[in-house]
C-alpha cells in the first residue's frame, strides 16, 4: 500500500502531533514567557493522563474525571513549584526532572492500582463507545470517516483553543509582567511585580495545559504505561519549542508537526534498512535539528531574536 | 548490621560510578560553563570502545580501559573543536550550549543505537567471583569498581593540586577572563579539560558496562544520578562530586533495607531534591554573598 | 497617623554582615516627608548594601526599617515597593528584550490585568492600559526618550538606560524614590534637568527622594540633607552645609576610598 494514501496513518500522525502540540504550548508558557527551564514537563502530562485513567475505570464519568484530572495537574504543578521556584534556574531544570522521575517510578511500583508495566487498560473508559456514534451518526448522513478522524478533530480543535487562549492573554499586562520576571526579576521586583506568584502561575497554567495533553493522550492510546512517560517526551517537546521557535505559539503547531511526523511519519517510508536503524535516524535528525536551530536560529522558525531570552 | 555492610559496600560500589561521572561533567562545567547533557551518552560510547577491544578485537580488559579512555577522550576535543569553542566565540548563553548539549545527546546516542543495536553487551569480564569476608560478600566487579575508582579520584586530586595544569584548571574555573589576561594559554587548558574530563567520562562508562549491562541507553539513565551528585556535592567542585556520587550511591542502597529496590532510583532523587531545598549550596558548600 | 509624620523613614541599628565583613554595621538614620535627601561616602562605605537592605533585596541581620509607620525589614523586595519606596540600580536592570515603552509600562500600579484571572478578561483592564499608555509615553518625555519609545531597550546607551530606570521608577508612582547613582554616565546638562524635574514633582506631589551620589557639587547643590556613610555606619546627617565643614566627614573621605560596596 502506498503509504501516503494510507490516511488512517496520516490522521493517526497528525493526531500524536495535535497531543504534541498542546503538551508544547504548556511548556511554551513556562519557558517563552516566564524563562522557567522545566525538564520535567512530562510529569504533568502523566498526571493528566493517570487521574483520567483512574477515574474512569474507577467508574466516575469522563466528563467529571476530564476537568478533575486538568486541575489535578495544575495543583501539582503549585506543588512542585512552591518549594522549588525560588532555585536557580539550571537547579530548577533538575529538580523538575527529579519529581518527574520519582511520579513515574511510583507509578511503575504501583501495580495494583496503576497496573504498573502491564498497564493502565480501557484507561478512556467508553470513549470508543462515543466515536462509534459518532462515526454512525456521520455514515447516517452518508459521510463515511476514517475511526480516526474524531480525535483527531477533537485534538487539533483543544490545541487551537488554548493557542488561542495563550494568545489572548499574551497581550495582556499579567504576560507583560511574566517576561519582565523572566528578564530580570530584580528589575521585576524592584517596581513591585509579586515575582514569585508570577512563576508559580505560570508555571501552574503550563501544568494544566500539558494536563490536557495527558487527557488526549489517554483518549488516543486507550491504555498507559509508565514508560509512555519517560524524560525523553519532554526533550522531544523541547525539540519542537526550539525548532517553532521559543516565544511563538504559532511555531509550535508548526513544530509539532515536523517533529511528529520525523519520529512517527517516516516509519511508513521505505527505506532498506532494520525497522530499529531506521528508529535510530529518527531521533538523531531530531538531534541534528536541536543543535543546528541553537547554533544557526536560536529563536526558532518564528520566534523574534530581539526577544529571545536564553541567558537564564 | 550484616545488611547495613553489605549495602555499604553496594553503595560505595554505585556510587564510585555516579562520582568518576560527576568529577567529569563537573570539570567541564566548571571551566566552560557547559551543562553536558551528552556526558552520559560520552560514558555510554567508552563502554562501547571497551566493547569493540574487549570482545570484537578479544584484546585483554586492560587495554579495552585504554580505548575507552583514548575514544572518549577524543570525542571531547572534537566536539570542543567542531561545536563548543565556535559556539563560545559567538557568544552562546549557558542555556543555549545547554539544549545544544542535549541534542548532541540525541545524536550520540542514536548513532550508537544505530551502529551497535539495541542489544545487551557485556565485557569478557569474570563476573560471577566474589569474596566472602565473613560477615559481608563482596564481588570481584566491585572491587575493581571500588579500586579503579580510588585510584583514578586520587591521581585527579593529585593533577588538579600539584601540576601546573591544574592550577591553570581551577584558574579558569574562579575566572575564565581573568586567567586569559594573566597569561595561562587558556587554549591549553580547555584541550586538557577536555582530555580529562573525557577520559573520566570513558572510564565511568567501562566501569558502568562491567558492573551493569551495556545498552545505548546507559549512560543516559546514569545522567540524572550524576547530576544530582554534582548539586549534591556542590556545582563545580569536583571534590564536592566525588562526595555526592558517593553519598547519592550509598544513600541509595541503603533505602532498599526500607524500601522494595525498585524505589531506590526515587529515592536518591528525593535526597536530591530534599537537600536542594535546605542545601541549595551543596552538601559542603557555603553561602555566598549575592546582590 | 503614620501617613502625616514628617519622618517617611526611620532606619534603626541596621546590620548585615557578609561572612566577615561588616558591610553595614549598625547604621541609624532618617528621611523627612518631602526632602531631597543623598546618601555619600567613599567606595566600601556600604551605601548599596543599605540601599540594598531597605529596598528588601537583601535581609538584614537586624534593625529596624521603619517606612511611613511599619517595619518593612525583611519584608519581599516587591511588596517593598508596592508600599511605596521604589529604587533604581547602580548598574542598570533594564529589560532589554522588552520594548521602551513596555519598561515603563511595567512599572504602572494599580493595573488589575496583572493578576492572572483577570488577565483573561481585557474589558477589565484595557481602558486602564489606555491610561497607562499615555502616563508612560509623558514620563518618557520627561527623561528626554520619546524617541525610543519602540525599540528594544537592549539598543538604549548606558545613559540612556540609567534615564529608562529613572522613568520606570517614576511610573510606579513611589512616595520614596530611591536612586542609586542616578547621574552616572548620563550627560551631566539633561542630569541637571531631571534633577530640577524631581524638585519639582516633590513640590507638586510631596514625593521624597533619597539618592546616593559621588558628584558633591550635585549634592550639595539639590540636597536638603545629607547622610554620610563610613565603614557601615552613618557618620553624621545634616545640611548640605553642616556636613561639609564637619571635620568626620574629611577624615572619613581621606582614610576610605578602598575596599568594595
Amino acid at each position: 500500500m502506498d503509504p501516503l494514501l494510507a490516511f488512517g496513518f496520516w490522521a493517526y500522525v497528525l493526531t500524536v502531533a495535535g497531543v504534541y502540540a498542546v503538551f508544547v504550548l504548556g511548556l511554551q508558557v513556562q519557558l517563552g514567557d516566564a524563562g522557567l527551564l522545566n525538564f520535567g514537563h512530562v510529569a504533568f502530562m502523566a498526571v493528566g493522563a493517570y487521574a483520567t485513567g483512574l477515574m474512569i475505570t474507577n467508574g466516575v464519568p469522563m466528563l467529571i474525571a476530564i476537568p478533575c484530572a486538568v486541575a489535578l495537574a495544575a495543583l501539582f504543578g503549585v506543588l512542585i513549584g512552591l518549594p522549588t521556584l525560588r532555585l536557580r534556574g539550571d537547579f530548577f531544570a533538575i529538580v523538575t526532572i527529579a519529581a518527574g522521575e520519582i511520579l513515574r517510578i511510583i507509578i511503575q511500583n504501583r501495580q495494583d492500582e496503576t497496573g504498573g508495566t502491564l498497564g493502565l487498560r480501557r484507561a478512556s473508559g467508553s470513549w470508543r463507545e462515543t466515536n462509534n456514534t459518532i462515526l454512525d451518526w456521520f455514515s447516517g448522513r452518508g459521510i463515511e470517516l476514517d475511526r480516526r478522524v474524531p480525535l483527531l478533530v477533537i485534538t487539533w480543535v483543544v490545541a487551537v483553543l488554548v493557542a488561542l487562549l495563550l494568545r489572548h492573554i499574551g497581550r495582556s499586562p499579567w504576560r507583560r509582567a511574566l517576561r519582565a520576571v523572566r528578564e530580570n526579576e530584580d528589575a521585576a521586583a524592584a517596581v513591585g511585580k509579586p515575582v514569585f506568584n508570577l512563576k508559580l502561575q505560570a508555571l501552574a497554567l503550563g501544568a494544566a495545559i500539558a494536563g490536557i495533553s495527558g487527557v488526549l493522550f489517554t483518549l488516543l492510546q486507550t491504555s498507559l504505561y509508565p514508560e509512555n512517560f519517560e524524560p525523553i517526551v519532554t526533550f522531544i517537546g523541547f525539540s519542537i519549542l526550539i525548532l517553532g521557535g521559543i516565544g511563538s505559539y504559532f511555531g509550535v503547531v508548526v513544530g509539532s508537526i515536523i517533529i511528529a511526523f520525523i519520529i512517527s511519519g517516516v516509519r511508513f517510508l521505505d527505506f532498506p534498512l532494520e525497522a530499529d536503524k531506521v528508529a535510530a535516524l529518527r531521533y538523531v535528525v531530531v538531534g541534528l535539528l536541536i543543535m543546528g536551530m541553537m547554533a544557526f536560529r536560536p529563536q526558532g522558525i518564528f520566534g523574534k531574536r530581539e526577544e529571545l531570552h536564553l541567558d537564564g | 548490621m550484616d545488611e547495613l555492610l553489605q549495602t555499604t559496600i553496594n553503595g560505595l560500589a554505585s556510587g564510585s560510578i555516579y562520582a568518576l561521572g560527576a568529577v567529569g561533567l563537573s570539570l567541564v562545567y566548571a571551566i566552560l560553563k557547559l551543562v553536558n547533557f551528552a556526558h552520559g551518552d560520552f560514558m555510554t560510547l567508552g563502554g562501547y570502545a571497551a566493547f569493540v577491544v574487549n570482545v570484537t578485537w578479544g584484546l585483554p580488559l586492560v587495554v579495552s580501559v585504554l580505548g575507552a579512555l583514548v575514544v572518549v577522550a577524543a570525542l571531547g576535543l572534537l566536539t570542543e573543536a567542531a561545536i563548543w569553542r565556535p559556539m563560545r566565540e559567538r557568544g552562546a548563553g549557558v542555556m543555549q550550549l545547554l539544549l545544544l548539549s542535549l541534542g548532541f545527546s540525541f545524536v550520540l546516542r542514536n548513532l550508537i543505537l544505530f551502529a551497535w543495536g539495541g542489544e545487551t553487551r557485556t565485557l569478557r569480564v569474570d563476573n560471577t567471583s566474589s569474596y566472602d569476608l565473613g560477615i559481608v560478600r563482596i564481588s570481584l566487579l566491585q572491587v575493581i569498581v571500588i579500586v579503579v575508582s580510588a585510584v583514578a579520584m586520587v591521581a585527579v586530586a593529585l593533577l588538579l593540586r600539584r601540576t601546573y595544569v591544574g592550577k591553570s584548571m581551577r584558574a579558569l574555573s574562579d575566572s575564565f577572563a581573568l586567567a586569559e589576561v594573566s597569561g595561562i594559554n587558556t587554549r591549553r587548558v580547555v584541550t586538557y579539560t577536555w582530555i580529562l574530563g573525557g577520559g573520566l567520562a570513558g572510564l565511568a562508562g567501562f566501569l558502568a558496562t562491567i558492573f551493569t549491562v551495556l545498552t545505548p541507553q546507559t549512560g543516559w539513565v546514569l545522567l540524572l544520578g550524576i547530576f544530582a551528585a554534582i548539586i549534591l556535592g556542590g556545582i563545580g567542585d569536583p571534590f564536592g562530586a566525588l562526595v555526592g556520587g558517593l553519598t547519592l550511591g550509598l544513600v541509595q542502597e541503603w533505602s532498599t533495607m526500607v524500601f522494595a529496590p525498585t524505589y531506590k532510583e526515587a529515592v536518591g532523587f528525593a535526597i536530591l531534591i530534599l537537600a536542594l531545598l535546605f542545601r541549595p549550596n551543596g552538601l559542603l558548600g557555603h553561602a555566598t554573598r549575592t546582590g | 497617623m503614620a501617613e502625616s509624620s514628617p519622618t517617611i523613614l526611620e532606619v534603626d541599628d541596621l546590620r548585615r554582615h557578609y561572612g566577615g565583613v561588616r558591610a553595614v554595621d549598625g547604621a541609624s538614620f532618617t528621611v523627612q516627608r518631602g526632602s531631597i535627601t543623598s546618601l555619600i561616602g567613599p567606595n566600601g562605605a556600604g551605601k548599596t548594601t543599605a540601599f540594598n537592605l531597605l529596598t528588601g533585596f537583601a535581609r538584614p541581620d537586624t534593625g529596624r526599617v521603619v517606612f511611613e509607620g511599619s517595619d518593612v525589614a525583611g519584608h519581599r523586595s516587591d511588596r517593598v515597593a508596592r508600599r511605596g519606596m521604589v529604587r533604581t540600580f547602580q548598574l542598570t536592570r533594564v529589560l532589554g528584550k522588552m520594548r521602551v515603552i513596555e519598561n515603563v509600562m511595567l512599572a504602572a500600579q494599580q493595573q488589575p490585568g496583572e493578576r492572572f484571572v483577570t488577565a483573561f478578561l481585557p474589558t477589565r483592564w484595557r481602558s486602564r492600559e489606555e491610561e497607562i499608555r499615555h502616563e508612560a509615553a509623558a514620563v518618557l518625555e520627561q527623561v528626554g526618550l520619546s524617541e525610543k519609545a519602540e525599540d528594544y531597550a537592549a539598543t538604549l546607551s548606558g545613559g540612556q538606560r540609567k534615564l529608562l530606570e529613572l522613568a520606570r521608577a517614576l511610573m510606579a508612582r513611589p512616595r520614596l524614590l530611591m536612586l542609586d547613582e542616578p547621574m552616572a554616565g548620563v550627560n551631566p546638562t539633561l542630569g541637571r534637568e531631571i534633577l530640577a524635574s524631581l524638585d519639582r514633582l516633590r513640590h507638586e506631589t510631596g514625593l521624597t527622594v533619597m539618592f546616593i551620589e559621588h558628584d558633591m557639587d550635585v549634592v550639595m547643590d539639590i540636597s536638603d540633607e545629607v547622610i554620610v556613610m563610613g565603614e557601615g555606619r552613618v557618620i553624621t546627617q545634616g545640611t548640605p552645609d553642616a556636613v561639609r565643614s564637619d571635620q568626620r566627614v574629611i577624615d572619613a573621605y581621606l582614610s576610605g576610598g578602598s575596599g568594595h560596596e
